[in-house]
């Protein structure tokens, strides 16, 4: 079933909107949460959520697009899981180790004096990708936002595991240099 | 700002982004990953469960000629994956006994030997695996035998190409294109199907009593071709 008739089932309140997203998207939201979670029950369980809040949002919204729109949904549910696991030292997936990555990006505090638009820090994120090549992106997004472990995007892109990790190196610092210049003291 | 933040801040990126790299992990992963993964870990059970994942766009079959044969590409819009209870066998850095025993294994199972299978590729692709896909005698008796051979290759052009045979069955496929009524290619009289998703070819079909499956990736129809022709000729 096409996107476009999913989204209507969901405004249509027909419940087949569940089954037509699980058969869609099931697998893919799986393994979004399962990144950074690193277990299989917790990951059902906020893909079970994701379809919950779905639901729950759709009327209002009518996403442009829907895998987008339900990855954004289960990797905040997945995220504030993780919080939650880690507050009772349960370990997560390969989220940890992302974040000590973008730790080098940031200063570690989050006082309120440092008043940043994090609209506008979107939007100079959006125009520093836009910059990249598609698989400098994709690899960058792998990463950052699915959450993919190093080996699965060095095999997806034919790379080795340190070509991978050298490469995400770059793209952190030429993120922090660029943030800089535009005045973003992260 | 802490980490965690800035976590969420970029999962507010542009979802076009976010959509072009989920193509990229569609597109890249069939196959490729699975196998990867699994040659990876070596000897590696999985057991799993079966996933069907439709992807965009309307199949259709073109027909092209990049060399001498009529080839029909059918393009695929539905791709179903399945994990598998199998190991890899790795053949690296055997003693020359094991090897020789390798290569008796392989001259039964296949009904030819690994030289002349390997003569008859084109000369030009770099080998870099060689391995059997090997498969429970029974559901849990914890004993595996090869059940395909499997040559990794390189090309010129960094394509990449691999091929699994099998004499007894068909190849174990951990990635099924789902298509219906696909058109068969005739190359030197071997009938063959031609499956395209993406920059990925598949292609199926049986010479000499060996069943093959060839998978690449960034490869030309001309140099598939090509490649058939080498192994029926």
């Amino acid at each position: 079933m096409d996107d476009i008739n999913i989204v209507r089932l969901y405004w249509d309140r027909n419940e087949q909107a569940i089954t037509a997203t699980a058969n869609k998207y099931g697998n893919y939201c799986i393994s979004i949460a399962k990144n950074i979670l690193g277990n299989k029950e917790d990951a059902e369980e906020c893909v079970n959520d994701t379809y919950l809040n779905a639901w729950n949002s759709m009327p209002p919204n009518r996403p442009s697009i829907l895998s987008t729109f339900l990855g954004k949904i289960v990797r905040n549910l997945s995220f504030n899981r993780y919080k939650h696991n880690t507050a009772d030292k349960r370990g997560g997936g390969e989220l940890p180790v992302v974040l000590d990555e973008l730790t080098e990006l940031v200063s570690g505090k989050d006082d309120l004096e440092q008043e940043i638009d994090l609209k506008e820090l979107v939007k100079a994120i959006d125009t520093f990708l836009d910059s990249l090549s598609p698989e400098k992106r994709s690899i960058f997004i792998s990463r950052y936002w699915f959450t993919d472990s190093i080996s699965e995007i060095a095999i997806r892109h034919g790379m080795k595991d340190g070509a991978v990790s050298m490469t995400l190196n770059r793209l952190r610092l030429k993120l922090h240099n660029y943030l800089l210049e535009r005045g973003f003291e992260l | 700002m802490t980490n965690e933040k800035l976590y969420k801040v970029l999962g507010d990126i542009n979802e076009k982004y976010v959509k072009e790299a989920k193509e990229y992990r569609k597109a890249k992963n069939p196959l490729w990953l699975k196998w990867g993964a699994m040659a990876a870990c070596l000897c590696f059970a999985v057991f799993g469960i079966f996933v069907i994942q439709r992807l965009g766009g309307a199949p259709g079959t073109t027909i092209e000629q990049p060399g001498n044969s009529i080839l029909a590409v059918n393009e695929v819009d539905h791709v179903t994956r399945l994990d598998m209870d199998v190991q890899i066998s790795h053949y690296t850095d055997l003693s020359g006994d094991e090897w020789e025993t390798v290569m008796e294994a392989f001259e039964q199972a296949v009904g030819m030997s690994y030289e002349k299978f390997i003569k008859k590729l084109p000369v030009s692709y770099q080998q870099t695996a060689f391995y059997s896909v090997d498969a429970p005698t029974s559901p849990k008796s914890g004993e595996y035998v090869p059940h395909d051979y499997v040559f990794e290759f390189l090309t010129e052009d960094d394509g990449k190409v691999k091929i699994v045979i099998c004499a007894t069955a068909e190849p174990l496929r951990d990635c099924f294109f789902v298509c219906e009524n696909p058109k068969k290619s005739e190359i030197n009289g071997a009938t063959a199907l031609i499956y395209n998703v993406q920059d990925s070819f598949m292609v199926q079909f049986s010479h000499d009593n060996v069943n093959y499956d060839i998978d690449t990736c960034n490869i030309t129809l001309e140099e598939i071709e090509n490649l058939l022709t080498c192994i029926v000729s």
